[in-house]
């Protein structure tokens, strides 16, 4: 466990936050109106019954609604350029999803790192021993390159998805711009990078621009020196996380140094200490609302509405706690009102994790069997659509809302079954860990010959081993989206999407839409598809080796075994929450499976063509979940260059700042365009005069 | 009283068995409400519903499961072809002391094949590192066998046109497709199934 909790002790916090200004209020106890303006030092003003219109509960600066990717790094850029800064955040603890992410940041342009690595230098500290990845010509980038290689029109990946083409182009001009900078602005805030590898989806096709995040394993967790334990990286223990690394993290060996871990936590971890040190508040348990503008579709956005969002330790039922409670405020109201002198910045998230919101782009995906990336570290509020849905309230303008439908990485069919948080493991050690209950099982792609998989009412729907292929792509070096690849790659040539290129790179499957599909058990309105189930028998265990245990399995609805297959369907409909209805074809669909693998042809779905085919008969029979997972968001709120909220009109909503996945507009997935959001965010809603009203 | 379920499940059967030659196959057969089923005698008819063995039931369930089994010693039909069989467990009628117990069946298939022509020897391994595949699935439909620590293993079979599948863990399979007509090896180089690293999927 981490003895260093606390970032900054009292003197370099004063240091960094004794800067007597005016607006630095704090008010008498709420409640009392007419507060005294009193200069303590803190960087948060709370203030009760000051201004009857309006009642605000808190005030400051630049209010930033969600701590994570986007969210920490405009809070920490505010708080550089003198601003007072809060943020809230639904969650217990701060990062959002970066927290567990692989903190691959994929930037460019010619970003320190790639200059970095060009000269075959380390890093200043030294920790990177491991020599460059890519050559020189790979990482030789310009901001012209850059900006050109995401709006490159003429590359389409392997399902025949556009991944730059409908980019907003002054959006991702100013991306491509401050991708330096932003580069640069979180090695200063502690984060590491180890030795650019390749670039991230959505990051280009011409250059090398992506590397991970990483801290060397050393005798205590200390962000100022780079260092944490085995035990809170999560390394320590095969089967065991820690409160400080959700995920545990992994060794990065081969692009840090012998003695590297990485993951996000090295990321976000990093990035909360230098914000707390630094002086930003925090307010957790907190879910962003609403906005509050001078007029309902007129006028500044003066501040914002957010309600008490406790979440609970699954097992003891006591109130979980931020891993760091320094700069913490407590606040446990129903609803309380928050005033921004200069700005709000929205950086909550997407719509993933909200069923209602992401059916328009694909109503398949209503189905609430399927949770959101992460969703056992985010609770129910993660990835909630607070963004879009406060935005268009007051009157927002949306951007690139068909683009969920242009990238892998939004929905796909997961390879790890038997949990319902398929996306990445967590093992028992975070406070979480009880939502999901088991860590899963990774059969990986091959693993898919070992079972049949058959939906809600039991019947199989495709050829497994096509089930969790997907077909991505489209970023550097390549991978055969384009003729060319890596640095010979040509943005904007029209040969890049050739029809006979592109007839003769597709090899998109759709067995992720064959998941979704109606089936017998699909009752109107919704015509929800189901849960999914991969069947196998005990011979399978032996053949793949699968560890069917805990952590990795566990009876919390996502696993099943039983003596027959009959028992097998029985267990399942009593046992799943979204089994709604009985598997009645289960049983006659593994003998005719059975009678297939006999025959050694499958007319239904051809699978014989693709892999083994292998009988279902040795008892004991198993079920595994396999689920759905909807990971990003693309489509939200449209914003300008400086990250504006831009309205239906294609004004500025003034005071109104965005960044992230609640933003439309820029198809990239992953914590580069977060970060770059979140830092033109920060330094635009700094440098905005103070809000006269409210 | 309403007699309770049977439920009977068949594995271990034999993928191929050469015309005429004996093999086994292992019936498990449960009460629904977890009576202990030990004693109970089981059947395999043909497929024209003759009867062709019974065995009785253990006294201990197969591991892992509340199944009691039993070994059943069979006999492959004299023609070449795949014969639908029926593993039964007839109606228990009740005693003073205890439920009745209905019948239940369960049907499995066995191919009966001739004799062998042609050995087929796989050597399995990995594509880039040149390792040896242990445990990997060598299937010559419908013969099946696995590869032993040197990643090899020898099926044979009859002349003919086959499709050769060799699929180990974490690897994608690997398939030839031909006529076997002598003794053949056949070298499988089988591309590891990385999948997305973390930083692919998460960034």
């Amino acid at each position: 466990m981490a003895k260093n909790r606390e970032p900054g002790n009292d003197t370099e916090r004063a240091k960094t936050t004794a800067v007597t200004r005016r607006d630095f209020v704090k008010s008498g106890a709420a409640g009392l109106g007419g507060a005294a303006l009193l200069e303590t030092g803190t960087a948060l003003g709370q203030r009760a019954g000051s201004n009857a219109a309006t009642d605000w509960d808190y005030e400051a600066d630049v209010v930033i609604a969600g701590g994570g990717c986007a969210g920490l790094t405009a809070a920490i850029r505010a708080r550089d350029l003198g601003a007072t800064v809060l943020v809230v955040d639904q969650n217990f603890d701060l990062g959002g999803r970066m927290l567990h992410s692989g903190s691959f940041v994929s930037l460019g342009g010619g970003d320190p790192l790639q200059l970095r690595d060009m000269k075959g230098e380390a890093d200043k500290e030294g920790f990177v021993t491991s020599p460059p990845v890519e050559s020189p010509e790979e990482l030789d980038d310009s901001v012209d390159l850059l900006f050109k290689d995401v709006t490159d029109w003429s590359v389409l990946n392997r399902r025949g998805e556009t991944p730059y083409r409908y980019n907003e182009r002054e959006l991702v001009r100013a991306w491509a711009e401050n991708c330096p900078a932003t580069r640069q602005f979180l090695m200063d805030n502690y984060v590491r990078f180890g030795r650019i590898n390749g670039t991230h989806e959505g990051g280009g096709m011409s250059r090398a621009r992506g590397a991970v995040c990483f801290l060397m394993l050393g005798d205590k967790t200390d962000i100022r020196a780079g260092t944490i334990t085995a035990e809170d990286a999560g390394v320590a223990d095969r089967e065991r996380t820690s409160p400080f690394a959700p995920v545990q993290m992994n060794i990065a060996s081969r692009f840090v140094a012998n003695g590297a871990v990485s993951n996000g936590v090295a990321l976000s971890r990093s990035l909360e200490f230098s914000a707390r040190e630094k002086g930003v508040q925090f307010m957790l348990f907190r879910k962003f609302t609403d906005l509050v503008r001078e007029q309902p579709f007129a006028g500044r956005i003066v501040g914002i509405e957010a309600e008490y969002s406790p979440r609970t330790h699954p097992e003891t039922g006591e109130l979980l706690k931020s891993f760091w409670q320094n700069g913490n405020v407590e606040e446990r109201r129903e609803k309380i009102r928050i005033r921004a002198r200069r700005a709000v910045i929205l950086a909550s998230g997407g719509h993933s994790g909200n069923p209602q919101v992401r059916s328009m782009f694909y109503p398949a995906m209503r189905e609430p069997a399927f949770v959101t990336s992460g969703y056992a570290l985010q609770g129910p509020n993660g990835l909630d659509a607070s963004a879009l849905i406060a935005g268009l309230k007051i009157g927002a303008n949306l951007a690139g809302m068909q683009q969920n439908l242009g990238s892998a990485a939004t929905f796909h069919l997961s390879t790890r079954l038997g949990t319902r948080d398929a996306y990445t493991d967590m093992m028992p050690g975070h406070p979480t860990f009880g939502y999901r209950g088991s860590a899963g099982v990774n059969v990986g792609t091959a693993g898919f010959e070992e079972f049949i998989a058959v939906n809600q009412v039991g019947k199989r729907f495709f050829n497994e081993v096509r089930l969790p292929r997907r077909g991505g792509g489209g970023q550097f070096p390549g991978g055969g989206v384009a003729p060319n690849s890596g640095i010979e790659h040509k943005p904007y040539d029209w040969r890049n999407c050739r029809h006979e290129w592109v007839q003769k790179m597709y090899t998109y499957d759709h067995g992720c839409d064959a998941a979704l599909a109606i089936n017998e058990g699909s009752e109107p309105p919704h015509y929800y598809s189901g849960p999914l189930w991969a069947i196998f028998d005990q011979d399978a265990v032996a053949r793949a080796e699968w560890d069917l245990r805990f952590p990795y399995v566990a009876d919390n609805g996502y696993y099943f075994k039983a003596d027959t297959i009959e028992e097998l369907a029985a267990k399942i409909e009593k046992g799943h929450e979204f089994q709604r209805m009985p598997l009645k074809y289960l049983a006659e669909t593994v003998a005719k499976w059975n009678g297939y693998v006999d025959a050694g042809k499958d007319p239904d779905f051809e699978r014989e063509a693709d892999a083994p085919m292998h009988r279902i008969a040795t008892p004991p029979f198993h079920a595994l979940a396999i689920m759905v997972v909807w990971h990003d968001s693309y489509g939200g709120l449209r914003v300008n260059g400086k990250h504006q909220v831009v309205d239906m009109r294609g004004e500025v909503i003034p005071g109104l700042y965005a960044g992230g996945e609640a933003v439309g507009g820029f198809q990239k997935h992953g914590l580069g365009k977060g970060h770059v959001h979140g830092f033109i965010a920060g330094t635009n809603a700094a440098a905005e005069s103070t809000n006269p009203s409210g | 009283m309403e007699a309770h379920a049977t439920r009977i499940v068949v594995w271990d059967t034999p993928p191929v068995v050469e015309c005429g030659a004996p093999f086994r196959v292992r019936v498990g057969i449960k009460c629904a409400a977890e009576c202990p089923a030990a004693g109970r005698t089981v059947q395999i008819r043909d497929a024209g519903g003759a009867h062709i063995a019974s065995a009785v039931v253990g006294d201990s369930p197969w591991p892992g499961t509340s199944l009691y089994s039993v070994g059943v010693e069979l006999r492959a039909p004299a023609a070449a072809g795949l014969h639908a069989w029926e593993a039964v467990a007839p109606e228990l009628g009740g005693e003073t002391d205890g439920p009745a117990h209905a019948a239940a069946s369960a049907r499995f298939q066995v191919r009966a094949v001739p004799a062998p022509e042609c050995l087929v020897k796989v050597v399995a391994v990995d594509a880039q590192s040149r390792a040896p595949l242990q445990g990997a699935k060598v299937v010559v439909h419908p013969y099946r066998a696995v590869t032993d620590s040197s990643g090899v293993a020898e099926i044979r079979v009859p002349k003919g046109a086959y499709r050769l599948f060799v699929s180990g863990r974490d690897h994608f399979p690997f398939r030839s497709d031909g006529e076997i007509g002598a003794d053949v090896t056949i070298h499988a180089e089988l591309d590891r199934d990385l999948g997305p690293s973390d930083a692919e999927l998460w960034s």
